[in-house]
C-alpha cells in the first residue's frame, strides 16, 4: 500500500483552506509520509464527481486506500467503496460508527462540557448556529445540543445560518434584537462566525461577555486575536488526521475494523465566556 | 494594468489573455476598451485564443441596441500548471487548472539527505502517479513551477540540509530532461508571497511582505504587485538579518544571523541541552530528523508543554525583532507567516511578533500593522510555484513584473 487517496468535495472555488480540514490533511499527510507513502487530494465540485473519482481510481489501479470524511447517516459512499473493495478508514462522529474503520469524535461529550462549562458560569438562555449548508456536522451537533439542553436547566435553541462572516453577523442581529428572549450565550459553528458574532453583538451597544457571551466550535488565532478573545474548543483536527493515517495503515496490514476513539477537545477559556 | 499594449504579437496575445483572466466575463467590446487595441485586432487574437481552448464564449451580455455581446471567459479546465515545493520535511505537489483554482495535491516524503540525482528520479516518478490519479494529460500541463530555498547565481543556498550538494546542481535542467515540462525554478519564499495573491486574499498592488520559515527563513516582499528581486535577484535573506551583533558564527561568514537564533536548527539545538525532555519527546538531535525534532517541540508548545513554549518563545522573540526591523525600514502594514516551521506552534509565533508590532512599530501612531498566519501556510510556496508556472508560459509579458 503506497497511494492513499482523499476526496475533498468544495462548492467554492477557492475554500480548500478552511483550518479543521488543513489540520487534519496536514496529520494525515505527515504520518503516510513518514511511513513511506502519500496522500492525493482531489478536490471536486459535488458528491457525484467524488463517487466518480472513487470510480476511476478502482479502474486506474491510482490509488490503493481512501480516508473517508464528512460522513453522514447511511452515507452512500461507505457502500460504494465496499462494492469497489476499496480499503478506507473514516472520521466519524461517534453516534454514526458503523462496520468500518473509522476514527471517532464524540460530539455529545464535548458539547456537554461546553454546556456545563456555560452553566458553571451562570449562563441559561444558550443558542447554538448551525450552518445552513455543508451540514453533517453540524446537523449532528445541533441534535446533540438540544438534546443535552432539554436533560439541564438551560433553555436552548437551535438557529441555522450560512456559515460565513455575513450570515453569522445576520443572524445574531436576529438574536440580540429579540428583545423578550435574548440569548446570553451564543455558540457559533467555527471561528470565522464567531469572531462576525461578536462584533456584530458589539455593534449593538451590547457587552462580550457581560450581556452576552460566545463560544467558537474551532479554535483559531482568530479566536486568538479579537477582542475580547474568544473561547473556543481546543484544535484536535492535526491528532485526528494522525490518528486516521494510523488507523488505516493498520486495518489494512492486519485486515481488522479498527475503531479509535479521538480525545475530546478541550475547552481554551480565554475572555469571550 | 496599462492601457494601452505594444504591438508585439506574443505579448500581445498574452495580454489579452490576462485580461480575459483577470476580468471574469468579458466581450470583445470590453477588452477593445481595456487594451486600446482596435477591434479588428481584438477579433483576431480572441479566434487564435479560442482554437488554442484557452478561451471559451459562455453566453450573451445585455444588448446595447445593437447586436448582442458575445461574452467570453477563461476555460479554466483546458490547462494546468504544477507547483513543487522542494523541503526538508516534505514534498508538496499542487496542480491548479488555468484560473489558479486548486485541483489536487499530493505530498511525500521530504528531500531529507536524498542525493539529487536520487530525488529527481523520485520526483518524475510522484509526478506521473499524481497525474495519473488527478486524471490529468501531460499534454495539457502548460510547465512546473519549482520553489526551493537558494541563492541564484551558484553561490551558498539557505540553510537546507542538502545544501551542500545541491549547490552546484542544475536542478532546472535536470528536472526538464526527466519530467518532460517547461521548468522555472524561485525561491520559497518569493513563491509564498504569490501564492497569497493568488488565494485572491489581496488587492494586486497591495505591499506586503511574506515570512517564509522551512529549515531556513526567507522572505518574499511584495512592492506595487512585484515580488521585489534587488540586483541580483536574491532580496528578501531575511534569515541573514543580524539580531544579536555578538551573536554565534553564521554558515553564511557572518555572525548573530537571525537563522542561527531562530531558525528550527537552533530551536532543536536549545532543546538538545535539556536531558528531561529529549527523553520525554524522544528528540533525536539528528538532521536527518531536524525538521521532525522541531515539529515535536512545536506541538508540545501548542498543548501547553511550558518548556517547550519558552523554547518557542525565543525563536518567535528573534522573528518578531527582525520583522519589527523591516517594517520600520521599508513602512509595511501588512505581513504574512508561512510555511512549514508555522504549521504546529503558529499561534504562539502570532502572539509574540503581533505583539512586539503593535507596541514598537516605529509608525504604530500612524497606522497599524497587521500580522497573519497564512491560511494556505503549508502550501503556499506550491501553489505560487503554480503560479509563476502559468504566467511565465501563459502571460509571458508579466513575467517581468511578477515571477522575478
Amino acid at each position: 500500500m503506497k497511494n492513499i487517496g482523499l476526496v475533498l468535495v468544495q462548492p467554492g472555488p477557492r475554500a480548500v483552506h478552511e483550518p479543521l480540514m488543513s489540520g487534519i490533511s496536514h496529520g494525515l499527510e505527515e504520518t503516510f509520509a513518514r511511513a513511506g507513502m502519500r496522500l492525493v487530494t482531489r478536490v471536486v465540485r459535488d458528491s457525484s464527481a467524488e463517487l466518480d473519482v472513487y470510480r476511476y481510481w478502482h479502474a486506474s489501479g491510482a490509488v490503493d486506500a481512501v480516508v473517508l470524511v464528512r460522513v453522514r447517516h447511511e452515507d452512500d459512499r461507505v457502500t460504494f467503496l465496499g462494492q469497489l473493495k476499496i480499503p478506507f478508514t473514516a472520521i466519524v462522529d461517534a453516534v454514526e460508527v458503523g462496520d468500518f474503520s473509522a476514527v471517532t469524535v464524540d460530539s455529545a461529550s464535548m458539547m456537554r462540557s461546553t454546556l456545563s462549562y456555560l452553566a458553571s458560569r451562570g449562563y441559561s438562555r444558550v443558542v447554538y448556529v448551525k450552518a445552513t449548508e455543508d451540514t453533517v456536522l453540524s446537523d449532528i451537533r445541533a441534535r446533540m445540543f438540544l438534546t443535552e439542553t432539554e436533560s439541564s436547566n438551560l433553555s436552548g435553541h437551535v438557529l441555522s445560518a450560512e456559515l460565513t462572516a455575513e450570515g453569522a453577523s445576520e443572524a445574531t442581529r436576529l438574536l440580540v434584537t429579540e428583545s423578550d428572549d435574548r440569548p446570553d450565550a451564543i455558540i457559533f459553528d467555527d471561528d470565522v462566525t464567531a469572531v462576525a458574532g461578536l462584533s456584530t453583538i458589539q455593534s449593538l451597544g451590547l457587552a462580550v461577555p457581560g450581556d452576552v457571551a460566545v463560544i467558537a466550535w474551532n479554535d483559531s488565532v482568530l479566536c486568538q486575536s479579537a477582542t475580547p478573545s474568544i473561547t473556543a474548543l481546543s484544535d484536535q483536527a492535526h491528532q485526528i488526521g494522525t490518528l486516521a493515517a494510523n488507523c488505516l495503515i493498520d486495518s489494512v496490514s492486519t485486515g481488522a475494523l479498527t475503531i479509535v476513539g479521538a480525545a475530546d477537545s478541550f475547552i481554551v477559556q480565554r475572555a469571550s465566556a | 494594468m496599462a492601457s494601452t499594449i505594444g504591438p508585439s504579437s506574443e505579448n500581445t496575445r498574452s495580454a489579452v489573455l490576462d485580461l480575459i483572466r483577470s476580468g471574469g466575463v468579458v466581450s470583445r467590446v470590453d477588452l477593445v476598451e481595456s487594451s486600446g487595441l482596435t477591434a479588428p485586432s481584438i477579433t483576431r487574437i480572441v479566434k487564435v485564443l479560442i482554437d488554442e481552448g484557452l478561451v471559451i464564449e459562455t453566453g450573451f451580455g445585455d444588448s446595447t441596441g445593437g447586436k448582442r455581446r458575445t461574452l467570453l471567459e477563461l476555460n479554466a479546465s483546458s490547462r494546468y500548471a504544477i507547483g513543487l515545493s522542494l523541503d526538508d520535511a516534505r514534498l508538496t505537489y499542487v496542480v491548479t487548472d488555468l484560473a489558479g483554482n486548486l485541483v489536487g495535491r499530493l505530498v511525500a516524503e521530504g528531500v531529507r539527505d536524498a542525493a539529487p540525482a536520487a530525488l529527481i528520479s523520485r520526483v518524475a516518478e510522484e509526478l506521473g502517479t499524481l497525474l495519473v490519479q488527478l486524471d490529468v494529460s501531460p499534454a495539457d500541463v502548460v510547465g512546473l513551477g519549482l520553489a526551493r530555498a537558494g541563492q541564484r547565481g551558484g553561490g551558498v543556498p539557505r540553510g537546507s540540509l542538502a545544501s551542500g550538494v545541491w549547490g552546484d546542481f542544475e536542478v532546472r535542467e535536470a528536472l526538464e530532461t526527466s519530467t518532460g515540462f517547461a521548468v522555472v525554478v524561485e525561491n520559497d519564499a518569493a513563491c509564498a508571497a504569490l501564492g497569497e495573491f493568488w488565494t485572491g486574499r489581496l488587492p494586486a498592488t497591495k505591499d506586503f511582505a511574506t515570512l517564509y520559515m522551512a529549515t531556513g527563513i526567507g522572505c518574499g516582499i511584495v512592492i506595487g504587485g512585484s515580488v521585489y528581486g534587488g540586483a541580483s535577484l536574491n532580496a528578501g535573506e531575511i534569515g541573514h538579518m543580524i539580531v544579536d551583533i555578538n551573536g554565534p558564527d553564521c554558515w553564511c561568514g557572518s555572525r548573530g544571523c537571525l537563522e542561527m537564533l531562530a531558525a528550527p536548527r537552533s530551536v532543536v539545538k536549545r532543546a538538545m541541552n535539556d536531558a528531561d525532555l529529549v527523553q520525554s519527546l524522544r528528540l533525536t538531535g539528528t538532521e536527518a530528523e531536524l525538521r521532525t525534532d522541531f515539529a515535536v517541540i512545536a506541538r508540545a508548545a501548542a498543548q501547553g508543554d511550558p518548556r517547550c513554549v519558552s523554547l518557542i518563545e525565543e525563536s518567535a522573540n528573534y522573528l518578531a525583532a527582525a520583522l519589527l526591523s523591516l517594517t520600520n525600514l521599508i513602512d509595511l502594514d501588512q505581513l504574512y507567516l508561512a510555511g512549514p516551521g508555522f504549521a504546529d506552534a503558529g499561534s504562539i509565533y502570532y502572539r509574540i511578533i503581533r505583539s512586539r508590532l503593535e507596541n514598537f512599530a516605529f509608525v504604530r501612531a500612524v497606522h497599524s500593522v497587521t500580522v497573519e498566519l497564512s491560511e494556505v501556510g503549508l502550501e503556499s510556496a506550491a501553489l505560487g510555484a503554480a503560479a509563476v508556472a502559468l504566467q511565465s508560459e501563459l502571460t509571458p509579458h508579466r513575467k517581468a513584473a511578477v515571477a522575478t
